[in-house]
């Protein structure tokens, strides 16, 4: 069974109505849909030069999390779907919001 | 709305035609900066083995120019409202990721320039890092690169 990682690279994060929070960066390889659930939160090793962004990332930290993607805004729009490489808002609710922070990863694991 | 130099670049896969979400907006994102959209193109070519930058006239493309999207000041992006495959068309200059990374390590951004990118986060983190290009730098970069 083939799976594929959805991700949301997280530049910042706004508190967003009562028990949601807006993080807003950029969707991964695969497109983020209104309700998906991000399950892990992650964090890799700081890469701070060109030589080291140049390499793979290494993954540091990582937490579960149950957060699911009430909403999705991109150029002032909702949208149904964050498209690959899109960057836009995502307003998610549930469990775990307080570990998303700028700079760290939000992942689901979807199977097809 | 303006743009600083008088080119917008995008840095891409060659030939992709961008994502469904996009496809369905009707707007491909472009940037005023030949840096930021260098950084995509070596995104892609870590990622895909294809990275390119296409640079197409701003005064060519004013009435087709929209707010950019959430993190536009930092990226210096600029929304089009055309399809990744008509900036492709009416760009007057295509060039592989590694060519117009040299210019701008020719130019003094070596330091900011990583070979390659291999994921999404390290995209995101090297826009971040990166300095912006004055004027003066911008109408440098054309010079050499477009030839104007």
């Amino acid at each position: 069974m083939a799976t594929k990682n959805i991700e949301f690279v997280v530049n910042y994060v706004v508190e967003g109505a009562t028990g949601t929070i807006r993080p807003i960066g950029r969707c991964g390889d695969h497109p983020i849909e209104v309700g998906d659930v991000f399950t892990l939160v992650y964090r890799n090793r700081p890469r701070e030069t060109a030589e080291e962004l140049a390499t793979a990332a290494e993954r540091i930290w990582e937490h579960p999390v149950a957060l699911h993607v009430v909403e999705i805004q991109a150029y002032g729009r909702v949208l149904q779907e964050l498209g690959e490489g899109m960057t836009g808002s995502l307003v998610l609710s549930g469990e775990g919001g307080r570990f998303v922070q700028p700079g760290f990863v939000l992942s689901v694991q979807h199977s097809s | 709305m303006s743009t600083l130099g008088r080119f917008l670049y995008r840095g891409t896969t060659r030939g992709w035609p961008g994502s469904r979400s996009s496809q369905r907006l009707g707007i491909t994102s472009a940037s005023s900066d030949p840096l930021v959209a260098t950084l995509f193109a070596l995104h892609c070519y870590g990622v895909y083995g294809q990275g390119v930058v296409y640079a197409a006239k701003a005064d060519d493309l004013q009435s087709l120019l929209c707010a950019g999207n959430v993190l536009n000041q930092r990226e210096r992006e600029i929304g089009l409202q055309m399809t990744c495959e008509e900036f492709q068309h009416r760009a007057i200059r295509e060039c592989h990721a590694l060519e117009v990374r040299q210019h701008l390590v020719d130019l003094g951004f070596k330091a900011h320039l990583p070979e390659r990118l291999l994921d999404n986060e390290a995209l995101n983190r090297a826009i971040n890092l990166s300095p912006r290009l004055t004027s003066e730098e911008l109408r440098n970069f054309e010079t050499r690169f477009v030839g104007v």
